[in-house]
């Protein structure tokens, strides 16, 4: 049997805003959420290179 | 040596500023054109990276915004990632064998880590420019936000 399932599509709108009327289970969602242990790893290996910030 | 830019008052004239980069097509031009004038309306930070020679390599724009009027789940949003057209794909030594994208994602959760210390922002907010882009983000951690065109990270 095929089970069919449902990709999101994205679309991209430049200067749009995220959404600020959230269903409970969109705020249980961000609430819930963590800190990602890979975007450390990413800023991390960023700061070892030196970029150095112009003012 | 490379260095981080926030180009302000002449520098954004749209037409000197869209000739520092190389476009795929006209729609990726007009993006940073629109960029440019969103910028001077203070409504994004854009930042470029480039490097002594003056060459610009890409750049990721920046703004504020929240999930809920209360501003309880502040975010910065990615406005735009973008990297120059030649330099698209490549690792570069002097960014750690990162690529030009990877760099300025690294830069904007660094940031992000460091604004967090003065006021209280929770997330990373963005639309991706497209399904495969959607993909890279969910290797470093980015969530789809329901059936919505955004997708957050947790600072």
């Amino acid at each position: 049997m095929k089970t069919e399932t449902t990709k999101h599509i994205y679309k991209f709108v430049l200067g749009a805003r995220p959404p600020m009327n959230l269903t409970a289970a969109q705020k249980k969602l961000l609430d819930s959420s963590v800190p990602s242990i890979k975007a450390h790893e990413l800023a991390a290996r960023v700061a070892k290179t030196k970029v150095v910030i112009c003012p | 040596m490379f260095g981080l830019i926030t180009p302000e008052g002449a520098e954004l004239s749209p037409g000197s500023f869209s000739k520092r980069f190389q476009y795929a097509n006209d729609n990726e031009r007009q993006y940073v054109m629109k960029l440019v004038k969103l910028a001077q309306k203070d409504k994004v930070r854009i930042h470029i990276l480039s490097d002594s020679a003056g060459n610009s390599y890409g750049l990721v724009a920046l703004s504020f915004s929240s999930f809920d009027k209360d501003f309880k789940r502040t975010s910065i949003v990615i406005d735009y990632i973008f990297t120059s057209l030649q330099y698209r794909g490549r690792h570069f030594a002097e960014l750690g064998e990162m690529t030009i994208f990877e760099h300025l994602l690294g830069i904007t959760y660094q940031s992000a880590i460091t604004i967090k210390k003065t006021i209280p922002i929770r997330f990373i907010a963005l639309q991706p420019a497209s399904d495969r882009l959607a993909e890279y983000y969910m290797r470093i951690d980015f969530k789809p936000f329901g059936n919505t065109d955004w997708m957050f990270l947790s600072i």
